[in-house]
């Protein structure tokens, strides 16, 4: 490929980069017990809730920030942040229905290419949007409603079903958990909330679409998705930021609990503003999910494209705790220019018969780092467990790095436990193969990367596939020369 | 080098391990490394498991103990019948140390042309600035607080150096016996290995030891692979369960050279194998054989780390486990792929069997790649015997026993048969089997 060529696509700008200049309710930056209190009053949480974040925060000023993840970064000034901007409303009770909502926040989802009206009702999917730090909308609520799925925004479901929520918050990843996880415990400011009953297929995909769009503001959402009994629901995320010189803060925890034979497919396609060229700007992306599979025979499966972030830290896990239940995590992660993402997965194996499957796909081009670090842990009870791991990285161009930390513990001789990788590039005979049947350079690279992230892409619901191919595409085409 | 006896635990070492006193002649080149490297070890300590190089390997039975640095050694007919049995048919050269001192009674270097292979105290004495220009030199001190305890108490050693197209016909055995005392004893010795351009070298490094005394090795190993060079170096880990072991090994391969190191622990209660091999010039080769069986309550944690330099080059690295009673296997690898190391050719393989319900497998084999012409790959299994191989072998009427050693003994046999000298392959193998069929009984 030329080398014009490259420089056009390499160069390619960031496509959610603008921002919505919309009234906002900000708190100014800085963090002690009394912001915390402001911001649970202004949410008209209860009492109970508000210890819980206080006792989180007290914690979290008494740990240390993580240092052994292969990112580094400047020292965060958490006092610098502002911990809650909510879009004002003209109806000081929320908006009661799309109607109600400020159109230029819609226009807003308009542009990310989610408009909740048309959109959910041709796609059949119900979209949670999170601006900043509330949920705005939540389309579809009533005929989700008819069937018993509880699908609002988390300070809803606080008001509306505080007993639910108070049974299972922190159950998964506990308020002391990390130190980001211990932060978003003390500040997070909003989030989803699902729930589906018993026996219930849930009819729809759930969709959340995150977006950071003010200055010097964190995003700490938070996001609960329990399954009962037999129950089914598919849950998709995704995320932007506008293009900001300095690096913003999202520290969120999302948490999934599936009882006996329940399944939470989890798919997220994660496009937060990366930073420019130079790795000015961009979104520490440091964030906690977990899921446990409680019951026998239950299944959480997570699927993740990272495409976007500076910095990205993540680890969705699984606890398999009931026997013959399944963890799954397909994730392709994309850095390009100075990005850098260290994630991966945990597996744990409590149950007998337990079942985890894990395919990680790591690309990275520019001056970027993308490292895999996963750990897969068979207990002593877990009678014949097994784990297959398959983890590739795919480096494009000779100034990035590709890692892979895989960690593997076994305590049960029953257990089959296999891990391979492998990296590469993309090999001059495949670029010449398909130049020969007339692709450009560029389709050539393209078809080489998809065919190479196909295991993880087939995992994801249609919509989000293709949106993953189109962000892959931007993020790397011509990454190759 | 080194004499005095006294009594030092941990504390001593931390505070500057003030009983003890290297020979009032030493140079004061090395006093003055010894001081650093001891100043090194003093701010950080020994490493806990919060430090990720030993993060399944706790060092409470390093650490709890006051550990003495035992004197010279009376050879009695008991000694010498020990040594005698642990001799290396074959060898082209045999140094042994007992609980850190040379015996030299005990050993031979009649083999070899005068000078290529003697104790590193007799280097010393005879041309201390050529051991200075290599010692520390590869294994450096600076956050390995082990290898700086070593550097800063190092009581003897060896140095083997072999001239240019010299190919040393049989392996230069280092046979490295723990004996004990009344107190518990640590050794610290230190090994050179030098093979200039093109020529050819096995140095053979042994554990034994006399159970029912707490003996702790610390020893480090430097081997410097000059051009067209081969080293092959292999380590026989064969001490009681009451012995610790810590043995590290830094290795330097220049342009096109070949280093294969062929690890076999098979006893020691807490077993830390090292291995760090540098790619320093285009084309070189490292091979990394390893294999553990343990079981009671031991401990073998095998760490390699593999740091690609430059462009060309080549590692194969394959560990194997037998894991039985409430052991622990660890194997930890690292391959680091430079910028510049284009081409690069590395694979790391560990596999592990499981025998009993206690015992547990940790594999983390790591990769940190910054060049893109590169071809990489890992592996790793953990799993019991094959059911199906089982039945079928039990379905030809061998017995369950049997059917079981045939398997385990066919997973390792592969590394085994990869040593090149006859006489050190039959005297592994039959190491090897013994300590199958003592987990076999345990099982």
């Amino acid at each position: 490929m030329s080398d014009v060529a490259i420089e056009s696509h390499l160069k390619k700008a960031y496509e959610h980069g603008w921002q919505t200049d919309i009234e906002q309710d900000v708190f100014p930056p800085g963090l002690d017990e009394e912001v915390i209190a402001a911001l649970s009053g202004r949410k008209g949480e209860p009492e109970w809730l508000l210890a819980w974040r206080l006792k989180a925060y007290r914690h979290w000023l008494g740990m240390a920030e993580p240092t052994w993840a292969k990112p580094h970064h400047p020292p965060i000034d958490y006092q610098a942040i502002s911990y809650y901007a909510a879009p004002k409303s003209k109806d000081a009770d929320g908006p009661k229905s799309l109607d109600d909502v400020d159109p230029k926040l819609l226009e807003t989802y308009e542009k990310l290419g989610i408009p909740l009206h048309e959109r959910a009702a041709l796609a059949g999917v119900a979209v949670d949007a999170v601006f900043d730090s509330v949920s705005v909308a939540t389309t579809f609520r009533k005929q989700l409603a008819e069937v018993g799925v509880i699908f609002m925004s988390f300070s809803e479901a606080v008001r509306e079903h505080p007993e639910l929520v108070r049974k299972h918050l922190g159950s998964v990843v506990p308020a002391f958990d990390n130190y980001y996880a211990a932060l978003n415990s003390a500040v997070f400011s909003d989030g989803s909330f699902v729930y589906v009953p018993k026996g219930v297929r849930c009819p729809m995909e759930l969709s959340t679409y995150f977006r950071i769009n003010s200055m010097n503001t964190g995003q700490f959402e938070r996001t609960l998705i329990v399954v009962e009994d037999g129950a089914y629901v598919s849950y998709l995320e995704g995320c932007t930021a506008p293009m900001r010189d300095e690096n913003q803060l999202h520290a969120a925890v999302v948490e999934l609990v599936a009882e006996g034979n329940g399944e939470i497919k989890y798919s997220t396609v994660q496009n937060w503003y990366p930073g420019d060229e130079q790795g000015k700007g961009g979104i520490y992306n440091f964030v906690t999910k977990r899921g446990i599979c409680k019951g026998r025979g239950s299944k959480i499966s997570w699927t993740q494209v990272e495409t976007g972030s500076a910095i990205t830290w993540k680890y969705p896990s699984v606890i398999l705790k009931g026997d013959d239940s399944v963890g799954e995590f397909y994730s392709v992660a994309v850095t390009n220019n100075r990005q850098m993402a260290d994630t991966g997965t945990k597996m744990i194996h409590l149950g007998r018969n337990t079942r985890s499957t894990i395919v990680a796909k790591g690309i990275s081009a520019g001056r970027s780092d993308s490292a895999y670090r996963g750990l897969v842990r068979i207990n002593p009870k877990a009678e014949g467990a097994r784990n297959h791991t398959q983890c590739d990285s795919l480096l494009l161009g000779d100034t990035c790095g590709a890692h892979t930390f895989p960690y593997i513990e076994v305590k049960n001789p029953t257990a089959t436990v296999e891990h391979e990788a492998t990296t590469s590039k993309v090999s001059d005979e495949q670029i010449f193969y398909l130049r020969q049947r007339g692709l450009s350079e560029e389709d050539a690279v393209n078809l080489v990367v998809n065919g190479f992230c196909k295991d993880v892409f087939k995992q994801l619901p249609m919509e989000f596939a293709v949106e993953a191919q189109k962000l892959l595409a931007v993020s790397l085409e011509g990454s190759v020369g | 080098m080194s004499a005095a006896s006294s009594v030092t635990g941990v504390s001593g070492w931390q505070t500057g391990h003030a009983g003890w006193q290297p020979e009032a002649t030493e140079a004061s080149w090395l006093a003055t490394l010894r001081r650093q490297a001891l100043a090194a070890f003093d701010t950080t300590g020994l490493p806990t498991t919060k430090v990720e190089a030993w993060h399944y390997t706790p060092l409470r039975a390093v650490r709890d103990v006051a550990w003495t640095h035992a004197g010279g050694v009376e050879v009695g007919a008991g000694l010498t019948a020990f040594v005698d049995a642990a001799r290396l048919p074959g060898a082209s050269a045999e140094l042994v140390f007992v609980d850190g001192h040379h015996v030299a009674d005990l050993s031979r270097t009649d083999g070899l042309p005068p000078g290529a292979v003697v104790s590193l105290s007799q280097a010393l004495a005879a041309d201390g600035e050529a051991v200075r220009a290599r010692l520390a030199t590869l294994a450096p001190w600076h956050d390995a607080p082990l290898n700086a305890l070593n550097t800063a108490f190092v009581q003897d050693g060896v140095r083997v150096h072999v001239p240019r197209r010299v190919d040393v016909p049989g392996p230069v055995h280092i046979l490295v016996v723990g004996w004990g005392r009344d107190v518990p004893t640590v050794a610290h010795l230190r090994n050179l290995v030098v093979a200039d351009t093109g020529s050819r070298v096995t140095v053979v490094v042994s554990f034994v030891g006399r159970p029912g005394h707490s003996v702790l090795h610390n020893v480090v190993d430097e081997v410097g692979v000059g051009a067209d060079a081969q080293v092959t170096q292999v380590v026989l880990g064969d001490s009681p369960d009451d012995h610790l072991v810590v043995h590290r090994t830094d290795a330097r391969l220049d342009r096109d050279a070949r280093y294969t190191h062929q690890a076999f622990w098979l006893g020691g209660g807490l077993v830390r194998g090292e291995v760090h091999a540098t790619h320093a010039g285009p084309g070189a080769e490292a091979t990394l054989d390893g294999v553990f069986v343990a079981g009671s309550t031991q401990h073998v944690d095998c760490h390699t780390v593999i740091d690609h330099a430059v462009p060309r080059c080549t590692t194969r690295e394959v560990y194997k486990g037998v894991l039985g009673g409430k052991a622990r296997g660890v194997f930890d690898g690292t391959v680091i792929v430079r910028a510049d190391a284009q081409q690069t050719d590395a694979s790391q393989d560990s596999r592990n069997l499981l025998l009993s319900d206690d015992a547990d497998a940790n594999a983390k084999p790591t990769l940190e790649i910054y060049a893109d012409d590169v071809k990489c790959a890992h592996g790793t299994t953990v799993g019991r015997l094959d059911p199906d191989q089982l039945a079928y072998l039990r379905m030809r009427g061998l017995p369950l026993s049997l059917a079981r050693r045939v398997l385990i003994g066919a997973f390792v046999s592969d590394r085994v048969d990869r040593i090149a000298h006859e006489g050190l392959r039959a005297r592994v193998a039959g190491r090897v089997e013994a300590a199958l069929a003592a987990l076999q009984e345990e099982a």
